[in-house]
């Protein structure tokens, strides 16, 4: 046993015996849980903290077995959830593991190169992580706390585990009951205990909608009541959800829906009927006649009289009823126009993802941590559409209401950053505003704080922003006053900041404290789901009621190109093709000439486009100003298009302007 | 309108062309796509609901009229009205 193994026992046994507050410097302070939980293993379990580490504890194959086959639900739905946990925090080097109520492992997922690490720290299949046997850890203190807990290096309560750090979460049944733990661990002595508040964060995420999965899955039968403040989130995973007997009776309900309506415990709302709780007639409600499945409805809590938005799961039946296929497009004889107010120029995270896998796997993981404060990284090359997606997330977090905060780090000189970030006082210094400048930072609080392109943010800004970020405090510059804020932080960089770290660049903290995840947007070239992309775009940027039309042609080079711009560079050429094209209906010719040039396109475009176009549309213009004396504005009306259609004809097809009378500067399709 | 030509004479209205037609394997919501003989062409939902009116029983005039009824928000009478000449100059659409 080393050296600071034989401290720590020591350190722990005079703890317990109360001779001493734990060393300053090794712990400073002692969480409420663990101290507990420290008591309970040196007086109750009158365990050993030095007592040096034996094999762990494991049962034999047939009972794990066993076991699983008990929990079947609950590890099928885990072991989906762990998969997506994985992804983004296994690369940190954790261990994400299930176990019952026991503290048993019943399922672990790590990084094929830790899996000797971990087992020989006794994370595996099988293991017992209780209170009694391991002492003070993840697993068996949130069981024996019956609450969340994190418990960091040394305040493990045995000499052997204090290398490890643990973030364990409970898993609750509809009755509130625990009846599992699931738990990140790690051995990497770089992780903090504010990072690992983080990953504590995310699992506590994955434990909801497993939750989540687990209550509805129990009810499947029977009758669930849904309901969430805000209409868009009836349904998923962040709505409340309160099973109902037949007689509208409550029989079960879930953590969101006690938080939802104030409630402290499940007892004052069992037995009561859904009517009592909620302004509806039940009887209206329960009716499995009515189609109730179709409509959120609004309804009010009785004893607050707050607004929500519900819906009712009536079972297998009701949930099999096929989702409304856009009777907007196929059955009416005659479309209904849609009101433009309906779309927006900015598109949410759905309409961004598209069908490609990788977006579709970003987007879902975006909407779990919408409602947190996890903070998110989006990397992604130039052009991918990082700013959008930062926007979309904050749109659909419960900060929607609130200010989106973006600042370039690489668009604005060093020297000005830090005010625009921080802000400052009046008189700060020569030049500053006289009334002061409120910072970026506190204009965000209560909102979102977009950091874009944070690579290119100074190392001196860095340990600044690391502070604000930690202390979610900011002092604004010629002040002494830190002033509280409420912040929600998602970065982006196109630079690989890992690499950047390793040349010392950026501040590893700083880029753990801002990665809680990371979502890659892929490059446009990647996606699979051009085709759609190009018709949200056409869609958005026609939202104010022009009617438009992109002809096969110009759709498949707008499909074979390679943009290298990304999603960005795809925008702006169909937003300048719209202004350039006649009566909205985009062609081949409208397109940037590098766009038409591409290869891989079902029509292969000469190497002179401009050149081929029908000479007898050339000549046919030429006559009609010739005609009307080089009166642009009467020759286009003879020729029934606008006079600044004319003009990009003109120039498309190389027509002089000597007989014009106006100057010309038409756009070029290229920019 | 009325100073242009070839407007104002009663009798089949606008109508899509022969062997013009909605593709109907592609409806879905906001894909809309239009056959024509020379190639298909992707529609927005405003341009979509201009070529559904266009069944023979309006005029240009009427249909611009009809559109601007069911058009929620700020009507884009001009943009309308280019649209109805390009798609009648492509062959789409034929009639008055």
């Amino acid at each position: 046993m080393d050296a600071n193994a034989v401290r720590h026992a020591a350190d722990v046994l005079q703890f317990v015996r109360g001779q001493k507050a734990p060393t300053p410097g090794h712990l400073t302070t002692l969480n409420t849980a663990i101290a507990s939980s420290w008591r309970r293993c040196a007086l109750d379990y009158s365990m050993d903290p030095g007592r040096p580490h034996f094999a762990p504890s494991v049962i034999d194959a047939s009972t794990l077995a066993q076991r699983r086959a008990q929990y079947a639900d609950l590890v099928q739905i885990t072991s989906a959830e762990i998969d997506w946990l994985y992804e983004y925090i296994a690369e940190s080097g954790y261990a994400l593991v299930l176990t019952d109520a026991n503290g048993i492992v019943l399922y672990e997922k790590t990084d094929s190169t830790l899996t000797d690490t971990f087992r020989a720290a006794g994370l595996m299949a099988g293991a017992d992580w209780s209170e009694p046997q391991e002492g003070t850890n993840g697993i068996g203190t949130c069981i024996a706390e019956n609450r969340p807990v994190i418990v960091h290096r040394e305040e493990h309560f045995r000499s052997c585990h204090i290398g490890l750090s643990c973030s364990g979460v409970p898993i609750r049944d509809p009755s509130g009951a625990l009846v599992a733990v699931l738990d990140a661990s790690t051995l990497n002595a770089r992780d903090t205990r504010a990072s690992l508040a983080h990953t504590m964060a995310l699992v506590s995420l994955s434990a909801r909608l497993i939750e989540k999965c687990l209550f509805l899955q129990h009810f499947r039968q029977g009758v669930v009541f849904r309901f969430h403040a805000r209409p868009e989130f009836v349904n998923l995973q962040h709505d409340g959800a309160i099973a109902l007997a037949h007689d509208a009776t409550v029989i079960a309900v879930d953590e969101t829906a006690l938080w939802l309506l104030r409630v402290a415990n499940r007892a004052d709302l069992i037995g009561r009927r859904i009517d009592e709780i909620f302004a509806v007639s039940a009887d209206e409600l329960i009716d499995p006649a009515r189609d109730t499945q179709a409509a959120l409805r609004p309804v009010r809590d009785v004893a607050l009289g707050r607004r929500f938005f519900s819906s009712l799961d009536h079972g297998t039946a009701g949930a099999r009823s096929s989702k409304p296929t856009s009777s907007t497009t196929l059955s009416p004889p005659v479309l209904q126009l849609v009101p433009p107010a309906s779309r927006k120029s900015s598109l949410t995270l759905e309409e961004l993802a598209g069908e490609d896998p990788q977006m579709l796997r970003n987007v879902r993981s975006a909407h779990r941590i919408a409602m947190s404060r996890v903070p998110v990284m989006i990397q992604g090359p130039t052009g991918a559409g990082k700013e959008m997606f930062a926007r979309a997330l904050h749109a659909a977090s419960d900060r929607a209401t609130r200010p989106f905060v973006a600042l370039n780090c690489a668009a604005i000189p060093e020297a000005l950053i830090e005010s625009e970030l921080f802000g400052y006082r009046s008189g700060a210094f020569t030049g500053a505003r006289k009334e002061g400048m409120k910072g970026k930072i506190l204009q965000s609080s209560g909102g979102t704080l977009f950091l874009d392109e944070i690579g290119d943010m100074q190392l001196a800004l860095q340990t600044r922003l690391l502070r604000v970020l930690e202390e979610q405090e900011v002092m604004p510059l010629g002040t002494e006053t830190a002033l509280k804020v409420d912040l929600r932080v998602i970065c982006a960089s196109h630079q690989n900041l890992r690499a950047m770290i390793a040349r010392g660049a950026f501040r590893e903290d700083l880029y753990y404290r801002l990665n809680g995840i990371t979502l890659e947007l892929p490059p446009l070239a990647q996606r699979t789901d051009k085709e759609r992309l190009i018709r949200e775009f056409l869609a958005a940027e026609t939202s104010d009621g022009r009617p438009a039309a992109i002809e096969m042609d110009a759709f498949q080079q707008l499909l074979a190109y390679g943009w290298p711009g990304n999603v960005r560079e795809l925008r702006n050429v169909i937003r300048t093709a719209l202004a350039i094209c006649d009566g909205g209906v985009v062609r081949l010719r409208d397109l940037p000439s590098e766009v038409r040039r591409s290869e891989g396109g079902h029509n292969p475009i000469p190497a002179m486009p401009c050149a081929k176009p029908a000479p007898a549309e050339r000549e046919k213009m030429m006559q009609a100003i010739r005609e009307c004396d080089g009166n642009m504005s009467r020759a286009a009306g003879q020729l029934g298009i606008s006079r600044n259609t004319l003009y990009r004809h003109c120039k498309r097809l190389g027509i002089p302007l000597q007989h014009s009378h106006s100057d010309l500067h038409p756009r070029s399709p290229g920019e | 309108m009325g100073s242009r030509k070839k407007r104002s004479a009663p009798g089949a209205g606008l109508r899509l062309a022969p062997g013009v037609r909605f593709d109907s394997s592609e409806e879905r919501e906001e894909v809309l796509v239009l056959v024509c003989p020379d190639g298909k062409v992707q529609l927005n939902q405003i341009a979509a609901g201009i070529l559904r009116l266009c069944d023979g029983s309006r005029t240009r005039d009427d249909l611009v009229a009809e559109v601007v009824r069911r058009s929620r928000g700020p009507a884009r009478v001009v943009e309308i009205i280019e649209f109805l000449d390009v798609a009648q100059a492509r062959g789409w659409i034929d009639g008055e």
